[in-house]
């Protein structure tokens, strides 16, 4: 007799009690499963596989948002590469790219076939904490979820972006990020590792949606499309920074550019403890976050660093010799992924120059973009030549302005290098 | 035919023996009463005579020799043969060549033995060694100067001896040479010009650092390395060409040029071949000297970013390009 209440009161507090969280995401996995599908590259001359990623439905008529980089072949190469769309229990679709916003890493594409269900998108604002579920197709491994926690846009960026804590794999990009009623929050882009996960705000891909339906023609082709916006996006980077004062770092007798931006983060590193007849102080700045072109090329960020030496013992000679090796090295660092293919070579030009009792060494290179006109990198690196026995050498790096916005940016960058009064 | 020269050919076509006939008739044979005297065993003592024909043609005539007159042409016994430049005949053991008495003679053929002059300095005993020493020193120096960590001593001084180990055994490899050519092995000239090379080298490329720091123009460099390289690889061939061949100056000179140009055209060669298609990293000259060492004129800001205006069409046109 006993059994049977108490069975009951097991009922009722079953009932009372919210789902456990595992049992919610499986209800989240079988309700929006059917709304991610996977897109894949081919190779059109082959037809072999080249790359996956993750797409979803944002309408009716087959329309899904994936990221830029998932279908930047076809963009690059339109005549090389197709795309197809795969769900489960489907045949593949054909897969066609109808506009794309590459500084944010998001792409509209049209299906063939039309979505039983799809994700409604809509600006959103989401408390820090909410659990969210990140759907994609990680390795080829089929549609799978991932739980995690919402954690704000991130701080000290360039690019916005949303911190997701949760694993984010490869082949999951462009995969949504919702909540448990199924509102899209973001679209997967990138991991940092260890359950550090990278979304684009939804509202791009609103803004992405948006000028699609609305019927907005742009007859330019997509590669045009992408110059435009990543020309505009840097005009935009560019006043941002010249409007900002440029603050300086004291470094020995002489004074660089410190923090330009609150989206650059800057290190210092004062030399090791092996013991040497100089003492070497590194300080550098950089953006983290840079807009990907194609697998080879990588744009729209700023780097700089400096390099502060002094010796007592050295002597003019050999000193001479170490701020040579200094001036000569850091391969690693002035260089920009690119290939033959996205831009020509640098080309350079070395002066001495003096302003005020300031005396440099600048090497001010220059390389042009092929497929994307008018764009630029430039690598500008100046060595101080006034003291046998203190040095300051800094190199700063722009990708991705036009010419007249990185001289201008790198010209009042040269202007902070200086000596103190 | 005026007149002729006669020559007698030895096997090596060589002529030690010329005749000028212009009065005839002349005899030839072995007795010394005859106008042309040949010293052969086998030539009679009147063996023949050279006399003008009645339509003045110079006609050769057996004077009934024991062993006769042969054409080198036709490879036939003759009694009589009328003689023309260039007719090569044998009387016994003897071949005679005519030619005419106004024929041009050839350029005098230069000696092709080049003395050694006895008061060259690398001829003296004490230039080697001192040469050698001074290149180990300069590379030393080098060493120490382009240091900036605590010099590791010991690995200085197994390069500067390893240096020198190479200039000793570079120098035996070219003695061995003239010992086989010129029988002298010139050990210590071969010696001090490899040291005096080595030290043109070394100082060579120190300045061209500095070439390359105080100047604003790119190619000044390279071309001063490629110019230091080609004289002084030229010097050297020169030298030790000139130790172990008989070649005349000009020879050796237009040879050691050769082997220069082509030393440093193989080797650019070989750099271009290997160099990257393609450069990601800016290119520009890393060299870095005192601040007294600085030449080029110093620009303000404003002319350094003026002048840059250019570089964008520069990169445009290598976009372009590659």
């Amino acid at each position: 007799m006993l059994g049977l209440p108490s069975l009951v009161v097991a009922l009722l507090v079953a009932e009372a009690e919210p789902a456990p969280p595992g049992v919610l995401t499986e209800r989240v996995f079988e309700s929006y499963k059917g709304r991610v599908a996977q897109i894949r590259i081919l190779e059109a001359s082959s037809a072999t596989k080249s790359a996956i990623g993750s797409a979803f439905f944002v309408d009716a008529e087959g329309r899904l948002v994936t990221n830029y980089h998932v279908v930047s072949s076809m963009v690059q190469h339109p005549d090389r590469f197709t795309a197809e769309l795969v769900r489960e229990a489907r045949p593949a679709a054909r897969v066609k790219v109808l506009d794309i916003d590459v500084v944010h890493d998001l792409a509209l594409v049209q299906s063939s076939e039309r979505p039983d269900a799809f994700f409604a998108i809509a600006p959103v604002k989401v408390e820090q904490g909410t659990r969210l579920y990140s759907f994609g197709n990680p390795r080829d491994l089929g549609i799978s979820i991932v739980e995690g926690t919402y954690n704000g846009p991130i701080q000290e960026s360039l690019y916005e972006r949303l911190h997701f804590t949760g694993s984010i794999n490869r082949g999951m990009s462009g995969g949504p990020t919702v909540t448990a009623d199924g509102t899209v929050v973001g679209v997967n882009v990138a991991t940092g590792g260890d359950q550090v996960g990278f979304l684009v705000p939804v509202e791009h891909a609103v803004a992405l949606l948006d000028r699609a339906v609305s019927g907005e023609t742009n007859t330019a082709t997509l590669l045009v499309r992408a110059k435009d916006q990543l020309l505009e996006n840097q005009e935009t980077l560019t006043a941002d920074l010249l409007a900002t004062p440029l603050p300086a770092v004291d470094l020995g007798a002489r004074q660089a550019p410190g923090r330009w931006s609150s989206a650059l983060k800057c290190w210092g590193d004062a030399g090791s403890e092996e013991k040497k007849p100089y003492q070497l102080t590194d300080y550098y700045c950089f953006s983290e976050e840079e807009v990907y072109v194609s697998e080879a090329q990588r744009t729209g960020f700023v780097k700089y660093r400096h390099q502060h030496v002094t010796s007592a013992e050295l002597g003019p000679f050999r000193f001479a010799s170490l701020v040579q090796s200094l001036f000569a090295e850091s391969v690693e660092y002035d260089e920009v992924e690119a290939s033959q293919e996205d831009v020509g070579e640098y080309q350079c030009r070395t002066r001495f120059i003096e302003h005020g009792p300031t005396r440099l060494r600048a090497v001010l290179c220059l390389r042009a973009y092929k497929k994307l006109p008018g764009l630029y990198d430039l690598v500008l690196r100046a060595g101080s030549v006034t003291s046998a026995d203190e040095a300051l050498l800094t190199t700063l790096v722009l990708s991705g302005f036009s010419s007249e916005n990185a001289l201008a940016l790198a010209r009042h960058y040269l202007e902070a290098v200086k000596w103190k009064d | 035919m005026e007149g002729l020269v006669l020559e007698v050919v030895e096997a090596d076509g060589r002529a030690p023996a010329r005749y000028r006939l212009e009065e005839f008739p002349v005899t030839l044979g072995r007795a010394v009463d005859n106008t042309v005297v040949l010293d052969d065993p086998e030539v009679s003592a009147h063996h023949a005579c050279i006399e003008r024909d009645p339509t003045g043609r110079l006609v050769l005539r057996d004077l009934r020799s024991a062993n006769g007159i042969f054409d080198y042409r036709t490879r036939a016994k003759v009694s009589e043969v009328v003689l023309s430049a260039r007719e090569k005949l044998k009387l016994g053991g003897t071949t005679l060549r005519v030619r005419g008495a106004s024929e041009t003679l050839e350029r005098t053929v230069i000696s092709q033995l080049v003395l050694i002059p006895e008061d060259s300095v690398f001829s003296r005993r004490w230039v080697f060694p001192t040469l050698a020493l001074t290149a180990a020193g300069t590379f030393l120096a080098d060493e120490y100067l382009s240091a900036y960590r605590y010099p590791e001593v010991a690995r200085l001084v197994f390069e500067a001896v390893a240096l020198l180990i190479g200039v000793v055994v570079w120098t035996g490899f070219w003695s061995v040479l003239s010992k086989q050519l010129r029988r002298t092995f010139h050990f210590f000239e071969h010696g001090g010009a490899t040291s005096a090379a080595l030290i043109g080298l070394g100082v060579g490329s120190v300045v061209e650092g500095y070439v390359a720091f105080s100047s604003s123009w790119p190619p000044a460099a390279p071309l001063f390395d490629t110019a230091v390289t080609v004289i002084v690889l030229g010097w050297l061939a020169y030298k030790h060409l000139g130790f172990c061949s008989a070649w005349n100056t000009r020879r050796l000179k237009l040879v050691s040029a050769l082997v220069a140009v082509v030393m440093v055209g193989t080797a650019s060669l070989y750099e271009a071949a290997n160099a990257p298609r393609f450069r990601t990293q800016p290119a520009f000259p890393r060299s870095t000297k005192p601040p007294a060492f600085r030449v080029a004129r110093s620009q303000s800001i404003d002319e350094f970013f003026d002048g840059a205006k250019g570089l964008a069409k520069l990169a445009d046109d290598a976009a372009r390009r590659d």
